[in-house]
């Protein structure tokens, strides 16, 4: 059975925006990975209906763009940023730490964004990486930076009828470091993370922290002070102030914003010591 | 045969996946049923409106507690009613069931019940259960049971005396497979229940009661198990699905989603623990004084007296002690149920006593193991808190040993902020029942020309119970195969598979009925052969006499051989009411583990780099699997460790999913090395005794240590999470 | 509803309703070595091969699944695996065993021509949750397979 009523599936990004405006009470899945656990959960949720990404070809791969930054389609799974090497392995060593291995080959970069989870390991890097999404609708495409798309913890500024289609990533060189404190060696969500890039020049610093309860933020004052200060301690101190975390089963707030602290010494030294 | 690794009848089934659970149950006509539950962990229990849920295409009927026949023998103070009456005590207790044509239907129906509540005070602190105005759970207040050991002389002040707080959180057993069973109506008023279960007899015993039933009404049958751990032993969903197919006629099936399966099973008591150990400066223990408070949880008397009773039991470790002083009590409250789980008590009092062990080998200035070694009981010496005579075998020091030389891992590469630390625990449990709980198993063996069958109620939960069973009845009936079909209640008492018992209780009727039949073929070899009865032999399932040799099917022919037997275990006592003294034990296991840890002292991580264990496990019929216990035991030791705790908030479970209640994965564990040490029970089948549970009971606290010696924090709670193990403390609670 | 899969290189038609997962939608068609265990994706006792790649089932829609090409154990399992498994005592319970299989096989698969090391193992094992071995006896038995396979073929 190929498609019905209360079934779509698109095979262009035209065809599922056109979808998504007669239907706009359907569900938009990609990877499912963010939507399942809840509607198994509460099966009397029952969707008024789905359109189905998974056969838009025009989603998936990725490739260079002409000013040297990256294009990945929102379909491009998790494990595939995975093993992504050169000036996305930030991304890729985000992506590694994320969930499992059966998670990942289901999950999606675009569904991560649009679902954005503050425990989300990708969003965190994505941070630190000049990042742009590329938004279709009926009435044509748009851009949005990351820092705009996403406006807190499971919201993102995506209205009715918009598709996102592509995550744009800005040329990137230099030092990274990803970092993540998890409850368990693997398997684990995020209680924190931090996520640096660093232009060997100098200029370009992008600091992101995750502290479980909210999507991850950059952190302005940190990012000054990375190389302008020899000690960690005020480094550490920008990145912890960012952070607000709560609470939970797995872990205090205390200790989140303790990890942080951490992390960030940590990174601190590896990028001013060395390469990475 | 014995002692060797023969593999399991069903492992390979398992692997192609044609093995079958009892989450795979089907019976044409089948009906689903779905729970409807408290949310609220204390509160009177109003209206049922099913008004909404009967709209539900595929809706058959919603079932409370009116619809449940009268019983013929009152409710026990603590029991657990198969539907709440009038009041709910914990969150998640069943108030409803949903009946449908479909599980959609089902659990759509049962998300439309509405239930009225009137919330009433939440006793969700254990501690405070006994004091004056605290809500009362159940009617006559929220002791479950006072217990007392007092044995010899307590020295007013001995030269050294350490003490320790300890507080222990709420590990679930977390097996895989969920709950599931069906119900087939007999048409006569019985029923028939199909369900993974510890103890098909019990859950006879418990369906009947609830229901109103005789227990000859009510058979039960063995289903494929996902695993159990002490999770099993009571009933959660049995009742329900008879009930639900005695009242429709129809069979009725349930399964149970993962938050549910995690509200309704027992888990580990968790409590606090004081306990003083006094000693010379030559570190030899004088006296234990321990204050021991368990959270039962909302229902449940039996298994909380009885783990109650193993907690004080075994809060003088393994160790020559002259004189005790344990008082404790168990407690109810309107947290979820505490029950059996592998270990029964005996993790918790060890975590206590290795934990205050090491405080007291800190204090005399004494190599952790070497105070072990100083103070192990040795045969001829009496058990510390039951006063009774242990007889060899008692390889404690041996244990300590073998433990103690396993090879250390390689050392680290220096890593920043990574340090090693290394811990070792040294663990006891009685086997079988104990405390004069009445024991026995049955067992009957037949055979024919094609081999012989076995018949047992005995539970297989994964640990390999059918497969040692297997052994040891092919190995009494000297080679002649044997199979060993899952049973029910038809197949006689085996009592549960729990208290690592069924080798030895199961294995014991089976050897005799074994013993029994292959007598009966010798004989009828003998006439066979026209030979005196002791020039037969049986080599290799064949009948030889000096220059006869026949097959089993040239001797029997058409007939049936066959042997029933009745195993009792050694009989133990209730102890002295004020002393606690007494033949409380059949016997004893015990065990040792050396954990090696790399800990990230700013965070908090903890790694486990290897674990070392030597247990005392008798002759082991199999010592593939009996290792097999050792690693699975080990590593749910680690878990409880560092990671795991059901974690509740005036009674409400805050992480009733894999998402965030956390159990070891295999990145997690490490290399376990197992030492077995082989020393006969003479009481057990072949020298066998239990394996199971000791796993399970000094490995937490092993780890703990570990991390203490790697950190310097002081731990006084399990499991102990990566904010417990960040080297300098967080917070200013200088307990932790 | 329903839709059309090849599951274990048979074309097989699956019974769904809007929100049924791939792994109820296989197990009412009677495929029932993947298990429900935790329907969050979190325990691996539902992983299958979706057109060559391991995942949840359970995290799956059914209805997305149209035209997939689905792998359970039903297509059988490699001699040396199965044996492997056995003599290394990793199956007791067997509820988590399926999916094991299936995610070892995948891994094999991945690593078949390189080295392969207890860590790397237990990182990619780490989406399959077993309580009763401690996962040596599964760990040990993927490295004596890969052992094996890669000697045979260089």
């Amino acid at each position: 059975m190929n498609g019905s009523a209360v079934i779509r599936r698109p095979v262009s990004i035209a065809e599922a925006v056109a979808a998504m405006g007669e239907c706009p009470q359907f569900t938009v899945c990609a990877g499912g990975t963010a939507l399942m656990p809840g509607l198994n959960r509460h099966p009397e949720s029952v969707p008024a209906g789905w359109i189905f990404l998974g056969g838009i070809e025009e989603l998936r791969g990725w490739r260079r763009t002409s000013s040297g930054g990256w294009r990945l389609g929102a379909l491009v799974t998790l494990e595939q940023v995975a093993s992504l090497g050169d000036d996305l392995s930030l991304l890729a060593h985000a992506a590694r730490g994320a969930g499992s291995w059966q998670l990942r080959n289901a999950a999606t970069l675009g569904g991560s964004l649009v679902a954005a989870w503050a425990t989300s390991d990708v969003i965190t890097a994505l941070c630190c990486l000049e990042t742009q999404v590329e938004i279709v609708s009926a009435t044509g495409v748009r851009h949005a930076a990351l820092e705009e798309f996403i406006v807190g913890s499971g919201h993102t500024v995506l209205g009715a009828g918009e598709l996102l289609s592509a995550v744009l990533v800005g040329p990137t060189a230099g030092r990274h470091s990803y970092t993540r404190v998890g409850a368990r060696a693997a398997n684990s969500p995020l209680l924190c993370a931090l996520a640096v890039s660093a232009d060997p020049r100098l200029e370009t610093v992008r600091v992101a922290v995750a502290d479980g309860s909210h999507v991850a933020r950059r952190a302005p004052a940190a990012e000054r002070l990375l190389f302008a200060e020899a000690d960690p301690a005020a480094f550490a101190a920008a990145a912890q102030s960012v952070a607000a975390p709560g609470d939970d089963a797995l872990a205090s707030a205390a200790y989140r914003r303790h990890a942080i602290g951490v992390l960030a010494r940590r990174a601190h030294r590896a990028l001013r010591g060395g390469a990475r | 045969m014995i002692g060797a690794d023969t593999p399991r009848p069903d492992v390979r089934a398992k692997i192609t996946g044609t093995f079958r659970y009892s989450n795979d149950l089907e019976a044409p006509g089948m009906l689903y049923l779905a729970t409807v539950r408290s949310p609220h962990a204390h509160a009177e229990l109003g209206h049922i409106d099913a008004t909404a849920a009967a709209a539900v295409q595929g809706f058959v009927c919603v079932l409370d507690s009116r619809h449940v026949p009268a019983r013929r023998q009152p409710k026990a103070l603590g029991e657990q009613p198969i539907l709440a009456e009038g009041v709910v005590r914990f969150c998640g207790e069943p108030v409803a069931l949903v009946v449908a044509a479909t599980e959609d239907a089902a659990w759509q129906a049962a998300a439309l019940i509405r239930v009225e509540y009137q919330p009433l005070p939440v006793l969700s602190d254990a501690t405070t259960a006994l004091a004056p105005g605290a809500p009362a759970v159940h009617p006559g207040g929220n002791l479950v049971r006072h217990l007392c050991l007092a044995r010899g002389e307590l020295s007013t002040g001995a030269p050294v005396e350490v003490e320790g707080r300890w507080e222990i959180g709420r590990q679930d057993p977390g097996f895989l497979g969920l709950e599931a069973a069906l119900a087939v109506p007999g048409g006569d008023g019985g029923v028939t229940v199909r369900a993974a279960t510890q103890d098909v007899c019990n859950d006879q015993r418990s369906i009947a009661l609830q229901l109103g039933l005789e227990e000859h009404q009510v058979r039960v049958e063995h289903a494929g198990m996902g695993g159990a751990f002490g999770g099993r032993e009571r009933i959660t969903l049995q009742a329900h699905v008879a009930l639900a197919a005695l009242a429709l006629g129809r069979p009725v099936k349930a399964t149970y989603r993962r938050h549910e399966s995690f509200v309704s099973h027992a888990k580990r008591h968790p409590g606090l623990i004081v306990l003083s150990l006094g000693a010379t400066e030559g570190g030899e223990v004088l006296y234990a004084r321990g204050r021991v408070l368990l959270d039962g949880g909302a229902y449940a008397p039996e298994p909380t007296s009885a783990v109650l009773g193993a907690v004080c039991y075994f809060l003088g470790g393994p160790y020559r002690i002259p004189a005790v002083d344990i008082q404790g009590d168990a407690v109810y409250t309107n947290n979820p149920i505490s029950g059996a789980m592998r270990g029964f008590g005996a993790p918790q009092a060890c975590f206590a006593v290795e934990s205050t062990m090491d405080l007291l080998a800190a204090r005399v200035g004494m190599d952790p193991v070497e105070l072990r070694r100083r103070n192990a009981l040795r045969p001829g010496d009496l058990f510390p808190t039951s006063g009774q005579l242990v007889p060899g075998p008692a390889p404690v020091r041996e244990v300590i040993d073998a433990c103690a030389s396993i090879a250390m891992p390689p050392l680290p590469r220096r890593e920043a902020g990574v340090r090693r630390g290394v811990g070792f625990a040294l663990g006891v449990k009685n086997v079988l029942y104990g405390e004069g709980e009445p024991e026995w198993a049955q067992a009957e063996v037949v055979l024919d020309a094609h081999g012989a069958v076995v018949r047992s109620s005995a539970a297989e939960c994964g640990q390999g119970a059918l497969g040692v069973l297997t052994q040891i009845a092919t190995a009494a009936l000297d080679g002649i195969p044997a199979t060993v079909p899952a049973g029910s209640t038809d197949d006689g008492y085996a009592g549960s598979s729990s208290a690592s018992r069924q080798t030895w209780m199961s294995g014991s009727a089976v050897m005799a009925a074994a013993a029994d039949v292959s007598a009966q073929l010798r004989i009828l070899a003998a006439r066979c052969f026209d030979v005196e009865l002791e020039k037969v032999e049986i080599v290799d399932g064949q009948l030889r006499a000096p220059g006869r040799a026949a097959t089993l099917a040239e001797v029997l022919g058409d007939q049936q051989l066959r042997a029933a037997a009745t195993y009792r275990a050694p009989l133990t006592r209730r102890g002295d009411p004020l002393t606690g003294e007494g033949p409380v034990h059949a016997a004893w296991m015990f065990v040792a583990h050396r954990a090696v840890v790399d800990v990230d002292v700013e965070l908090g991580s903890v790694r486990l780099v290897q674990m070392a264990t030597a247990q005392d496990v008798g002759l082991a019929i199999n010592p593939r699997e009996v290792r097999g216990q050792m690693v699975g035991g080990s590593i749910q030791g680690f878990g409880f460790a560092v990671m795991e705790d059901l974690r509740c908030e005036e009674g409400v479970p805050l992480n009733d999913s894999f998402s965030d209640y956390l159990m070891p994965t295999a990145a997690d564990g490490a290399e376990v090395v197992t030492v077995l040490v082989e020393q006969a029970e003479p009481q057990g089948p072949f020298g066998a005794k239990g394996v199971g549970e000791p796993p399970s009971i000094s490995s937490t606290a092993a780890v703990v240590a570990a991390i203490r010696d790697a950190t310097g924090r002081p731990l006084p709670r399990i499991p102990a999470r990566p904010e417990d193990c960040v080297a300098r403390a967080l917070s200013p609670d200088p307990r932790r | 509803m329903e839709i059309e899969a090849v599951v274990n290189g048979v074309a097989m038609t699956l019974q769904c309703s809007m929100g049924t997962n791939l792994l109820c939608a296989l197990r009412d068609a009677g495929v029932l070595s993947p298990k429900t265990a935790c329907e969050e994706g979190r325990c691996g006792a539902c992983s299958v091969l979706n057109d060559g790649a391991v995942v949840y089932s359970c995290l799956l829609p059914a209805l997305a699944c149209h035209g997939a090409a689905i792998t359970t154990v039903e297509a059988g399992v490699a001699a040396d695996l199965t044996e492997a498994l056995v003599a290394r005592g990793a199956v007791q319970c067997g509820f988590c065993t399926p999916g094991f299989v299936v995610t070892i096989e995948a891994l094999l698969a991945r690593y078949a021509a390189r080295p392969l090391d207890d860590a790397t193992v237990r990182a990619a094992l780490s989406g399959n949750l077993c309580r009763c071995t401690g996962y040596e006896g599964l760990v040990a038995a993927t490295l004596d397979v890969h052992l094996e396979r890669t000697t045979v073929s260089s």
